[in-house]
């Protein structure tokens, strides 16, 4: 019965809504009623025009209902005509360009756009999540805190799904954002955030300077609300001086206007972010948005006020809205609201809407004003229309659920008493404005209680200020404070003008321009109508709309002790939707204190926190997705390796194969037959990632003394060395081959990893420590590519490509020559890193493929195989090499690993010497470094395992006594291999240890690091 | 909203060839480099942020005592010869690093507007003028770039971020882009 009276109700409903416009036969300063667009609403198809935003154009179509709450799905109209909108908040698109939550006063109207209301089960007309408005009471401030403690499992698993699925708005989007977005650097010297008129006459005496001036404006319109609320200026219709004024700014080359563009944050160094809606969703192939990354020297703030609402009971139905919003969509957009609107109002500012819809041919059946007395001419005007004004009167509730059907009207000091009731469609509430502080805020800057016009104002002495110390940021007009059009614009000048002067600018020669505006009567600080709201209407009257925050929910906060509003704030949420708390600050603030006892003032602010207005994620990305998500650094060879089954690794910033698939052979045996290759016959790496560091210099032998742990100065020109190299806690940072190329120069070649920060440990050094000793460094990492050639046949390869004489005798063991191979200029580097015969050849980048194919070209007599990273670590583990970053952590020294051959007891001095000598380092129990063999060979053990050890701990566990840090399946042994550390391992040989793997203990033997002992070459 | 017509790429995006490099380190206040540069390259020694160009050569500043000396490819050999001898008496390190790094031109009239989605660095006509050279980024990459005419810049960036590079100019040429800043 109840679900076919709600069908029926609902068809009516969309009969009623269907039939009816609402959009004004004139008016509508910023639609052009020449070019409509359609759009869908919860599927229903609608129509708009060009200058729409979503609001207006849903407006139009009679729908007022737009969403239901956060908490207690209450049904939700349109409040607002701004960023400010709480209620408003629709789901964007479908799929691919699916948004949530994205504001209908902020969403300019473009043709197909599709929007569905959020949070509701099944239908926005019926929401069975409404139940939880009906136990309302059960559901106060801090529920969740206070409720969902026990049982302690019930949280993960049935508690915060539940509320998960109850709480939030819009669905997340799940597929892939085909929009584009950039990012953009701009250097100016004012930026001017606010195309308002306070906006504009800064601008326009920034401009005058000459020096390069950013105006941004939010909105798709310049002059704020000039249209609607200031008739003339500087002489002429206010629309007519934004038109002029904008065409003269336009012309000048150092002047920039941006439209769309929110400025949302201000940091530290004039470093401002902006977001420019570039293009609307999906419909160009331009960025959708650009995130503008402004470096200002001053900053005008010229971001306007927001009005605030009134608190008083049923304040959140569909059809209470701000004052200033009616008559913005009656003079901008030709839309009427409603036919009858009752005025609440707390000033004067709110006559003005009256006006504006008497003169639509719309109803006003009263004013309702909180103060005593009201004679201004803006209320002398509306009298004299015929408007019915009654003075120190509130509204005692609402009548109607899920729309305004009238207001019961009761004295505004009482505590709700009815004296009458009218009927009426929309409620139009003033409690007066805010300052937009939000940016004035973001680096610093401090508001004010400003008792006579009850506003939080930004304190002009305690400003934002940049790296000097000086002002950063200037508030102008409204957003200073100044209400008044005449005192506005008075203000943004006399900012401009101080700006001006302290960037040590000519001040310009313009005359001060004239607004005509009527003098206001002072406005009255109204936090609840009436006064004594009752505590049942107190629960009806809401503060913080978007996150559902009541006056009650306030209360039982002070009740329970808070009496910070930081912490008021969190314990109700008040404020902290993503509307910021735009219209919910003052308001709640000032209740706050009302029910602590305390002035406003004492009581403080929260902290506005930037982004001003929700940005969406692809903006802060940028381009940085898909192929530029990250840049990844390839060598000469890069192209080749692609080709040729390279199964990448990243290494470092690098790309590099770990191995070579053939065909459909497995990771396993793709390395097992690479490191078989170079064991029984050749293969051949690319190593050009490696670091090739170039120091020059009278003393480059004696910094490399300093840098190595063992003695560089000694080379002969031509020969090579193994270093190590250590940082001032003695603890290993990078290894590499030293060749020294003549009397003054050295080649250091690093890890792959090693070479950017090897190099900037050189330099710091050089240029800290040693700034007089005579040495130059360059890193030629990527000037050469490096290939290396090893196994028992490397040499045949290197004598068929010819050009070089690299026999014993001709190129001997960590010896190198420069010289041609394959008509190529190389350097042949003797080393090796295998325990095999092995060349690595240094080319320059360009001839790297010319020598590779060359390579590969003789290489196949030999069956020559290409191999990976993957096929080098088996191969250094099975000679017992030690690897950077897998043998040392930060935490380990050349001694731990049995490296003492390679420190120098001859030299002074080295880096890392002094440390190397302290008690913990020279603790016999510290853990050196070993090879593991499990006692099945076909185990191989996983890095990182940890071997337990005999002593307990105090909690009775046993006591770790090594780890393994580098582990394969040695081909060539047939059996598993691994490096580890282990306490006194040196001392261990043979002992059998049990790694924990798991629930497993894995048996294992301690042996000699040198697995393997090739036959042949050195 | 700015509306972009539809007229192709914001800018013409090529790779340079064949353009030699030498990295100089030594004291920029020596005499002899000042005479060496003089007889070599027709320039003076480049002072901090600038690049002093003089036929087809160029030399950049690039830190305190690191010069970038630009020249065809075919005179590097030649050049590192004569650098030899002419500061044969001073304490200096100069190598070839024509391998090292990838040149691309963009040219067009909106390449500032190009170069400004990418680097941090000030490239306004009145900040980034010819024979200045800025070291900085581009997108996620180091890059160094100069003015070959007024619609014609010169980036430089490590030999392996090339690709990356190559891409992001890519997308930040791509018709319809133009955030129409610099230029309308």
């Amino acid at each position: 019965m109840l679900f076919k009276q709600i069908r029926i109700e609902k068809l009516r409903r969309q009969l009623e809504s269907s039939a009816m416009s609402a959009r004004l036969a004139k008016g509508g300063h910023l639609i052009d009623r020449d070019s409509a667009f359609d759009f869908s609403f919860n599927g229903r198809r609608m129509s708009g025009f060009a200058g729409d935003t979503l609001a207006s154009a849903l407006l139009a179509n009679s729908q007022q209902l737009v969403g239901r709450s956060f908490k207690y799905h209450r049904p939700r109209g349109i409040m607002a005509s701004g960023v400010e909108e709480p209620n408003g908040l629709v789901t964007l698109g479908a799929g691919e360009f699916l948004e949530p939550n994205q504001r209908v006063t902020s969403i300019d109207l473009f043709d197909g756009l599709a929007a569905q209301s959020q949070n509701h089960w099944p239908s926005l007309e019926f929401d069975l999540g409404a139940a939880s408005d009906i136990v309302s009471k059960l559901l106060p401030a801090g529920f969740y805190y206070k409720t969902f403690m026990q049982p302690r499992a019930a949280w993960e698993r049935f508690f915060e799904p539940l509320i998960r699925r109850a709480a939030g708005l819009g669905p997340a989007p799940k597929e892939r954002d085909p929009d584009t977005y950039e990012h953009f650097y701009a250097h100016v010297d004012i930026l001017i955030v606010g195309g308002g008129l306070s906006g504009l006459a800064a601008a326009r005496l920034a401009a005058a300077t000459g020096v390069r001036t950013l105006v941004v404006e939010q909105s798709r319109y310049w002059g704020g609300r000039s249209y609607v609320d200031t008739a003339r200026v500087d002489g002429r219709k206010s629309d007519e001086w934004v038109e002029e004024t904008i065409e003269d700014l336009a012309e000048l080359e150092h002047v920039q206007l941006r439209l769309r563009t929110t400025a949302t944050g201000v940091y530290d160094h004039g470093y401002v972010l902006a977001l420019e809606r570039a293009a609307d969703q999906g419909l160009t192939k331009a960025p959708r948005h650009r995130m503008w990354r402004i470096r200002a020297k001053k900053i005008i703030m010229a971001t306007g006020a927001i009005e605030r609402p009134l608190c008083f009971g049923g304040n959140d139905v569909p059809g209470v809205m701000l004052s200033s919003a009616v008559r913005d969509y009656v003079v901008n957009y030709g839309v009427s609201p409603g036919d009858r609107t009752v005025i609440l109002t707390a000033n004067d500012d709110a006559y003005r809407t009256a006006t504006v819809l008497i003169e639509a041919g719309l109803s006003v059946p009263a004013i309702l004003d909180l103060r005593p007395h009201s004679e201004g001419e803006l209320a002398n005007t509306a009298r004299d229309l015929g408007i019915r004004v009654e003075c120190a009167a509130g509204i005692a509730s609402v009548v109607g659920r899920r729309t305004v059907r009238g207001v019961r009207v009761c004295s505004s000091a009482g505590e709700g008493a009815t004296s009458d009731e009218i009927e009426c469609d929309i409620v139009a509430m003033s409690g007066g404005w805010s300052p937009s502080v939000h940016l004035w805020s973001h680096c610093g800057g401090k508001v004010r209680w400003d008792e006579r016009l009850a506003i939080m104002r930004p304190d002009r002495g305690n400003p934002p200020i940049n790296s000097q110390g000086l002002r950063l940021v200037y508030p102008a007009g409204s957003a200073a404070g100044e209400l008044n059009a005449i005192d506005a614009i008075q203000d943004a000048e006399t900012a401009a003008l101080a700006l001006i002067g302290d960037l040590g600018l000519r001040r310009p020669m313009l005359s001060a321009i004239r607004v005509d505006a009527v003098a206001e009567q002072a406005p009255m600080a109204a936090w609840l109508v009436p006064n004594g709201l009752t505590k049942a209407g107190r629960s009806k009257a809401w503060v913080d709309f978007q996150n559902d925050v009541k006056v009650s929910d306030i209360e039982v906060a002070v009740r329970e002790g808070y009496e910070s509003v930081e912490h008021t704030k969190r314990y109700t949420t008040l404020g902290m939707a993503t509307d910021q708390g735009k219209l919910s600050n003052v308001n709640g603030i000032a209740l706050l204190s009302r029910t602590l006892g305390t002035p406003i003032g004492d009581v403080g602010t929260t902290t506005f926190r930037p982004p001003y207005t929700p940005v969406v994620l692809g903006a802060i990305a940028g381009d940085a997705r898909g192929q530029l998500f990250l840049p990844t650094r390839k060598t000469p060879i890069d192209e080749w390796h692609a080709s040729n089954g390279a199964f990448w690794e990243p290494v470092s910033a690098w790309r590099r194969p770990y191995c070579y698939q053939n065909g459909g052979e497995s990771i396993q045996d793709a390395v097992n037959r690479e490191a078989l290759k170079v064991r029984m016959s050749v293969g051949i790496l690319d190593a050009s990632t490696l670091g090739k560091l170039l120091v020059k210099g009278p003393d480059a032998g004696k910094f490399l003394d300093m840098l190595y742990t063992n003695s560089m100065s000694t080379l002969k020109p031509g020969t090579c060395r193994y270093g190590l190299m250590c940082n001032e806690n003695g603890f290993l940072i990078d290894d590499g081959v030293v060749a020294r190329i003549d009397d003054e120069t050295f080649l250091c070649h690093t890890t792959t990893g090693g070479a950017d920060q090897v190099h900037a440990w050189m330099e710091e050094w050089l240029q800290c420590e040693w700034w007089y000793w005579n040495v130059f460094t360059a890193n030629l990492t990527e000037q050469f590519a490096q290939i290396c050639v090893a196994g028992p046949n490397a040499r045949d390869v290197l004598e068929d490509l010819g050009g070089m004489d690299v026999s014993e005798g001709g190129l001997p063991f960590m010896r190198w020559k420069a010289g041609e191979v394959g008509g190529v200029e190389v350097r042949v580097f003797r080393v090796s890193f295998s325990g095999e015969l092995s060349f690595e050849i240094a080319v320059p980048s360009n001839s790297a493929m010319e020598i590779w194919n060359a390579f590969l070209d003789v290489g196949r007599n030999y069956e020559m195989e290409p191999y990976g990273t993957e096929a080098l670590h088996v191969l250094r583990a099975e000679v017992g090499f030690i690897m950077i970053g897998d043998e040392t952590d930060g935490t380990v020294t050349p001694q731990d690993l049995g490296l003492d051959w390679a420190i120098s007891k001859k030299k002074r001095d080295f880096i890392g010497k002094r440390a190397q000598e302290r008690a913990f380092l020279v603790n016999p129990n510290r853990l050196r470094l070993v090879g593991l063999e499990t006692t099945d060979p076909e185990v191989v053990l996983p890095s990182g395992a940890h071997a337990i050890g005999e002593r307990r701990n105090v909690h009775g566990h046993p006591e770790m006594t090594g780890r393994v840090t580098s582990s394969y399946y040695s081909p060539i042994l047939n059996r598993s291999i691994a490096l580890g550390l282990v306490e006194r391992g040196h001392k261990r040989m043979g002992e059998v240890l049990q790694f924990a793997v798991g629930s497993d203990l894995i048996s294992t033997k301690v042996v000699d690091p040198k697995f393997y002992r090739p036959g042949a070459g050195n | 909203m700015p509306a972009n017509p539809p007229d192709g790429p914001l800018a013409a995006m090529r790779e340079v060839s064949h353009v030699g490099m030498i990295l100089l380190r030594s004291d920029l206040s020596s005499e002899e480099l000042a005479t060496w540069l003089t007889s070599q390259f027709k320039v003076d020694v480049p002072g901090i942020g600038e690049l002093a160009e003089h036929g087809s050569c160029a030399v950049a500043w690039m830190s305190p005592d690191e010069l970038l000396l630009i020249t065809p490819d075919s005179a590097v050999d030649s050049t590192l010869f004569s650098v030899q001898s002419g500061l044969a008496d001073v304490h200096h390190l100069a190598v070839d690093v024509s391998a090292m790094r990838i040149v691309f031109e963009i040219c067009g009239d909106k390449f500032r507007d190009v170069l400004a989605k990418g680097t941090p660095a000030n490239v306004a006509p009145e900040s980034f003028l010819a024979g200045q050279m800025r070291r900085s980024r581009l997108g996620q990459v180091q890059a160094a770039f100069w003015l070959r005419d007024e619609e014609t810049v010169w980036i430089i960036c490590r030999r392996s971020e090339a690709g990356y590079l190559r891409n992001w100019l890519h997308s930040a040429t791509l018709e319809g882009s133009a955030p129409n800043y610099f230029s309308f």
